[in-house]
């Protein structure tokens, strides 16, 4: 089992450098020159030449990613081009706040979705399958943005019940969650949707095995049959689960900018539109990183629940 | 008293091509440590017939008609706790696959523990106590390391072993076996056979063994019912089957099989495939391919022959081709088992 954790480590190793090759080559893929984004207009050829040799644009490309890629690891991701500020800090603040906006989404989104899916499985077919169905068409066909913006536009408009933009003012951790509520809401929709389908076919799939029929032939209760249901349908559930709190990390940008909730989103919008080179590499190097770890944690915590996986 | 009375049972599954009629008016009965074999080809109803016993059929799309007295309780009119107690307390099965019929991520060990923790309301120690015990009894060489394994890590036989060992872990009065050594090893096949017998005689169980395989019949059974497009329709001591059966698909399908001192006679398939049971044909399931098809057979439903006493045949050619036995003088009642 350990030995099966420290090889997936090592195989991660690979796919970061991988994604860091893909984020440093952006800047020179990227249409239109960073360079002129930041100098002024009538700015003479000897001072963008100065500029390029003082951010080392001037060097081979293999030079400029191993000189890049030295100072990341070393937790130096650059200083941003509008703002002058150290980029780490900038990604660190954003990523807490994204992090905990993705938790709680998320939560909100795991528990709802397998309850749903779990019901809709269990009641194939019936009432309670087609609706429970429905809202999970529901959720991951509605735009996010767009319900984000309904969501503004009922609670914070017209019932003015919560805030509609913004992280919290004042610093306290009610006024937090009163800022948090409606994106939270707005951001579980599409994974709700996406698990509560995933689920369901999971326990369909479980549930049409031979085994549950012999379950039910030894006498089990029905509590007890459900719970040999979850436990197989768990490791692929929880693949989805892993995934899905990827994208609420990475995925939020709209709705970031619906709220203007400062997160990772809104930060890599605002480097986008900005041209913020530095920035927009630092959010989405750390952004891939997050996203390897947790298909690592996904990977080692199916290992436990199912142990034939181990042996492959 | 019969342990098992099965009157009359009929199940139809809807299908998006129509009414599935995989059982048709099955009756039989079971005496306490009495062995059926329930023979037939694939889709005659064996399995079905088995799965109405434990009233294990899904409520939706499913009709089931008749009755199944379980030690004179109706199974279909128990409500499901009571159902739950005779499944694996009273009548337990043993799966055809055992590898698909076992969860592959519990243990062995606490899939018995947990039929023991339900039906008995053992602690876990006794439970893992009696489950050792019970692996001892169907003969498995280690019976900790099986305990602790999950079904892929340990062979076809010794999952069949473990899947015997669940079914009779609540003492059950009635085993109902379902091709239980079909899916295993020819040399594994006799193991199970075997350990089977020997634990049928040394319990006492009745056992219903479904199977295609007249000589596994031969080998375990007292008596055999031939099942043919969901009805029975021969049903005999296992004995006076083999020596004069007495419906040409029973004739069919021992043409059809291999033989001990019989080589050199040539395998005669039956031609033809079995009955489609959302149309049945209105006459006999088998005049289609029956070599000895007469006009009544495409017409009527042949009715309950006796043969010889516990020996019924449901074929119209009866009276005509065993005109001197004297059992006939008493025959054709028109529906009911034997025995």
């Amino acid at each position: 089992m350990w030995r099966y954790v420290g090889r997936r480590l090592v195989l991660a190793i690979p796919t970061l450098l991988g994604a860091s090759i893909i984020v440093f080559a952006m800047v020179h893929l990227a249409p239109g020159d960073p360079i002129a984004a930041v100098m002024p207009v009538d700015a003479s050829k000897e001072q963008v030449e100065a500029v390029k040799k003082a951010y080392g644009f001037d060097q081979p490309l293999p030079v400029q990613y191993l000189k890049w890629l030295g100072r990341v690891v070393t937790g130096d991701l650059g200083k941003s081009i509008a703002t002058r500020r150290a980029v780490i800090l900038d990604v660190r603040d954003a990523l807490a706040n994204s992090l905990v906006l993705a938790a709680s989404s998320s939560l909100m989104a795991f528990v709802a979705g397998i309850a749903l899916g779990l019901l809709a499985a269990f009641r194939q077919g019936r009432a309670l399958d087609k609706i429970a169905s429905g809202i999970a068409v529901i959720g991951v066909s509605v735009p996010h943005y767009w319900a984000g913006i309904i969501l503004i536009i009922i609670f914070s408009v017209q019932l003015n019940w919560l805030p509609a933009m913004g992280a919290a003012s004042d610093g306290g951790v009610v006024d937090y969650a009163r800022h948090m509520a409606l994106p939270t809401i707005a951001l579980a929709l599409i994974p709700l949707g996406v698990i509560a389908r995933v689920v369901r076919s999971a326990a369909l799939d479980v549930l049409a095995q031979e085994f549950v029929l012999a379950l039910r032939a030894k006498g089990l209760a029905h509590r007890r049959v459900f719970t040999h249901v979850v436990k197989n349908a768990a490791p692929q559930t929880i693949t989805v689960l892993g995934l899905q709190f990827g994208f609420q990390l990475g995925g939020s940008v709209l709705v970031e900018a619906v709220f203007s909730w400062p997160g990772t989103g809104y930060l890599l919008n605002l480097a986008i539109f900005q041209r913020d080179i530095p920035v927009l590499q630092g959010v989405i190097l750390v952004l891939a990183t997050f996203f390897v770890l947790l298909n690592l944690l996904v990977d080692v915590l199916q290992t436990f629940i199912d142990p034939r996986i181990a042996r492959h | 008293m019969s342990l098992l009375s099965v009157r009359d049972l009929s199940v139809e599954f809807a299908t998006r091509d129509g009414a599935v009629r995989a059982v048709n008016a099955v009756s039989f009965e079971l005496r306490p440590g009495q062995v059926l074999a329930l023979l037939g080809e694939s889709g005659s109803g064996k399995s079905v017939t088995l799965r109405s016993i434990l009233g294990l059929h899904p409520p939706v799309r499913t009709r089931v008609g008749g009755e199944v007295l379980l030690k004179g309780r109706d199974v279909n009119r128990l409500d499901e706790q009571a159902r739950q107690a005779l499944r694996g307390g009273v009548v337990s099965m043993v799966f055809q696959e055992p590898m698909t019929a076992l969860d592959p991520v519990y243990t062995i060990g606490r899939q018995i523990e947990e039929t023991l923790v339900q039906h008995r309301g053992l602690d876990r120690a006794a439970a893992r106590r009696r489950a050792r015990e019970l692996l001892d009894l169907v003969q498995v060489p280690s019976p900790e390391r099986c305990l602790a394994s999950y079904p892929h890590e340990i062979s076809g036989g010794m999952r069949q072993r473990a899947m015997i060992a669940i079914a009779l872990a609540c003492e059950p009065e009635l085993l109902l076996a379902d091709e239980p050594t079909t899916a295993l090893d020819v040399t594994v096949q006799a193991q199970i056979l075997w350990l089977l017998r020997d634990l049928q005689r040394r319990l006492g169980l009745a056992v219903i063994f479904v199977t295609h395989d007249l000589g596994v019949a031969a080998e375990i059974a007292d008596d055999a019912a031939v099942m043919y497009g969901g009805r029975i329709v021969e049903q005999a001591p296992v004995r006076e089957l083999f020596r004069a059966p007495a419906h040409p698909y029973t004739e069919g399908l021992m043409l059809a099989t291999v033989r001990r001192g019989q080589k050199g006679r040539a395998l005669v398939p039956i031609p033809g495939a079995p009955p489609n049971l959302v149309a049945l044909p209105p006459g006999c399931a088998f005049a289609p391919r029956c070599p000895h098809v007469k006009p009544p057979c495409l017409e009527t439903l042949p009715p309950l022959h006796v043969v010889a006493p516990g020996h019924g045949s449901r074929c119209h050619l009866v009276p005509a081709r065993f005109a001197s036995s004297p059992a006939l003088a008493s025959s054709a009642t028109g529906r009911g088992g034997l025995s």
